[in-house]
This record gives C-alpha cells, structure tokens and sequence, in this order.
C-alpha cells in the first residue's frame, strides 16, 4: 500500500527563506528524487522530514502520520518517525567497528535484528571489513557502512542525501542498484537527493525539482503518469 | 612535620568528590550540550555560580542547609542519627556543590564537540538519549570529561573557604590539608606548612598534567 508523503516548509537555507510543499504518492519501494541546484535547500529538506533539522514554519506528514505541524507545535522526534537517514557526509561512529555500527542501526529491529543485520552486511558487501574500525575505513567503505546501518533499523521510509557521491563510477552503480533492489524488495520507498541526473533518472520513479522559486514533481522514464505541484513562495 | 590525618582526609575528600561527580555530571552535562532552552541558560548559570562567588558565601548557605535546623539537614540526622554539618558527609556535599562547573563544564564542552551529525543519525536509529550518550558521546567525549575529573581532583585538594565553613577543623574528621596549611602559618609553624604546601602543588600539578595527555583516537580525518 503507498503512503503519501507530504510537505509544506518554510526552510532556512544559505541566501534566506524558501518554502517547498509537495504531496507525493509513494508506492513502497519507489523512489523519489530531489534535484536541484546547490544551496536551493535539498539536503536540508531531507534534514526536515527525518527530523533533524527544524523547518521555521509549517508540516510534514508520512503515511497518514503528522510529524510536523507549527501552527499545532507538533514536532514527532526522529526517534519515533521509524526513518532510515543516510546523510551526505560520512556519518559512522568511528569508534565503533563496521559491526557494531551495523548492530546500531538495528535497535528497534527487535527479534529481527541478526538477521537485518546480516543482510544490510551483505547487500553493502561489509563482510571482509566487519571487525574494522570505521575510523580506519576509506570514504566509499565509510558511506557503505552508513547505508547498511539505515537499512538494518527497518525503516518505513529510507532518507539519502547523496550517499553514493563518495564511491567511484563502477562501485557506485553497483551499490545503488542494490539498495534500489532492496527497497523494492523489501517495499521501503525512499527519498534520493542527488545533484547527479543520470542517477536521478536511474533509480527515480518520481522527482521532485527544487529551484529558487518553485519546487515541481515530474515523473522520471521509470512512470506512467505525470504530478506537478506548483509551489508557493 | 607533616599533618598526615589532614593530607589523607583532603586525598579521600578529593578522590569521593571526583567519583560523585564524574556520575552526577554526566546527564546534566548531556542536557547542557544538546539542549537549547530558558532553562538550560539558567541551570547552566547556577552551576557556574561557584566559580564567581566568595568561597565563604557559598559555605555559609552550604551551612544553613546542612545545618539540623533546615529540612535537609534535619532529615539527614533522622536517618542517620548524626548531623550533616562538621562531617566528612558534609564536607563532599559541599565540594560536590563547588566543583559542579569544574566537572560539568568541560564535560559538556566536549560533549557538544561530538560531530553534530553522528547525534542526528543516532537519533534517527531510534535509541533514546542515554544509549546515544553512552555509545555515541562519551567513547568520543571522554577526553573532555577525564580532563574535568583532574581538574575536579586537583581543585577539590586544595578546597578551603567552604570546607572550613561547613567542616570547621576538626582533626582528623573535618581539618583538610589546606585548613592545616593555614593553621600551621597562624602558628608560625613555616616548615610545616612549607611542606604540606609542596605536596599539594605536586599531587594538583600532576593532575592538571594529566588532564592534558588524553586524545581522542577517533576523529576522522576531513
């Protein structure tokens, strides 16, 4: 079953104000991408809906779950909104093992957490690394391991923020198509920022274009139908 | 000749202080770090108040509220049929309360030098505060808080204002070694004083050393 996944921001990025609002329809395992060009406020939109970041004004709402909502003072805590978040630069516990990091991230997997763990090791071919440090690691085998921890907390939603801009050309197609698989396997939609086109056609079933004065959705190649939702500012 | 009852007492007096509040300091210097709020720029200006006001004043409230006449001291000789003030029990009460920034502040200084990011993606994993500090924040904080603990040990040997408000100087129960320095100037006793004098500049120089050597092995280079 899809979950709607809407927006409806003010968000404080480099130059000022933006607002971005968007409802988009996200059958599981699809993928929505944003695009854009830098410093419209992609990363910090993804910030927004797992949490982390605060908006100045307005509501985010997952699944029929509101997770935000200023004018109400709902704020969801990222803890509760069962969101996998992979974040542009290399965030992994560097005093912890490629393992342990992994086991981190499978906390609320509950009876589940060996063996989502040992998947997420698999599909992010961790397995010659597990006992490493992941102070140790290279950039590529450090974003590798934190796109293995969001996926072994079984998340209902899986937040990337550029996770594959640190892996080399082969590498990176390789492990996106894994991820992507995944998710499709496993029905968990996502939300891709990337600034690279080629990856937003490739692994985008929807895209969500931010720009200095609107934010629209388009399908990619991947569907049939076509959403565009103009955006206030 | 060197008051050895006063030296050993300052020594267990300081090493108490240290293990009381590398506990206590360690939640409320979480909260410090990563909550921004009225109250904690309030909590946060109470806990400094130790460093900026007289030692006396401090130990003369210290005092009242240790005194059996106030609810708490009262309520402590219930329970354990002896007064709270002129005890050693008093005495960590007192210290605890003073060296409160000494710990806390270091502590929640290297707490919020923790990359800001590794936080948020623990807290999106789902584990509550005290699995993120525990796992996260203090394997890469410790240097910080081992650095407040020197400080907090070296600080609290050399302890005099309060702990002479609130102790007096009772030998061998309340009498610290700073007390018998003093005591043994008043008496013109200078070797003595001397003496006990450079063996407390040692044992606080080499905590404060101490405190300088720990590094995080864990930072990832840019």
């Amino acid at each position: 079953m899809s979950a709607l996944l809407t927006f409806n921001v003010e968000l404080d990025v480099g130059d000022g104000r933006r607002s971005v609002s968007a409802a988009v329809d996200l059958a599981p395992g699809k993928t929505l991408v944003i695009v854009g060009p830098s410093a419209v406020g992609k990363s910090t939109l993804i910030r927004v809906i797992a949490g982390v970041a605060r908006a100045s004004a307005g509501a985010v709402s997952f699944g029929g779950h509101s997770w935000l909502d200023t004018a109400d003072g709902l704020f969801v805590p990222p803890s509760d909104r069962l969101v996998g978040y992979v974040p542009q630069e290399q965030a992994v516990f560097p005093h912890m093992t490629v393992l342990d990091n992994v086991r981190f991230g499978a906390g609320r997997a509950g009876r589940d957490a060996r063996s989502a763990v040992s998947r997420a090791m698999d599909l992010c071919a961790l397995g010659a690394i597990e006992g490493r440090r992941a102070v140790h690691l290279s950039g590529g085998e450090r974003q590798r391991v934190a796109i293995a921890r969001a996926l072994a907390s079984r998340p209902q939603l899986l937040l990337l923020d550029e996770p594959f801009c640190s892996l080399d050309g082969t590498a990176r197609r390789s492990l996106r198509a894994r991820v992507k698989e995944y998710c499709e396997l496993c029905g968990i939609p996502s939300v891709l920022v990337t600034h690279d086109l080629e990856e937003a056609e490739d692994v985008g079933d929807l895209m969500l274009q931010l720009t200095v004065s609107a934010a629209s959705i388009q399908t990619t190649g991947r569907s049939d139908s076509t959403v565009t939702t103009p955006c206030p500012r | 000749m060197i008051d050895w009852p006063a030296l050993s007492l300052s020594l267990r007096l300081a090493t108490t202080t240290t293990l009381v509040l590398v506990v206590l300091a360690q939640p409320l210097a979480a909260w410090l770090a990563f909550f921004q709020s009225t109250a904690t720029r309030l909590v946060r200006t109470l806990i400094a108040l130790p460093l900026v006001l007289p030692p006396t004043v401090l130990g003369y409230y210290m005092l009242h509220v240790a005194s059996p006449a106030s609810m708490a001291g009262s309520l402590w000789q219930s329970i354990l049929g002896k007064p709270l003030a002129f005890s050693f029990e008093g005495l960590v009460l007192a210290t605890v309360v003073t060296n409160l920034p000494v710990m806390v502040l270091p502590a929640a200084a290297a707490s919020s030098g923790v990359d800001r990011r590794l936080i948020d993606v623990a807290r999106t994993l789902g584990r509550p505060w005290p699995v993120i500090y525990a796992r996260v924040v203090l394997p890469l904080a410790w240097p910080g808080v081992l650095a407040g603990a020197a400080m907090t040990f070296a600080h609290c040997l050399g302890e005099f204002g309060v702990v002479l408000m609130i102790g007096g100087s009772i030998p061998g129960e309340t009498r610290t070694a700073s007390i018998s320095v003093y005591e043994s100037v008043q008496v013109m006793d200078h070797a003595s004083a001397g003496r006990m004098s450079a063996i407390l500049l040692a044992v606080a120089f080499a905590a404060l050393l101490a405190s300088t050597w720990p590094r995080s092995r864990w930072r990832i280079p840019a």
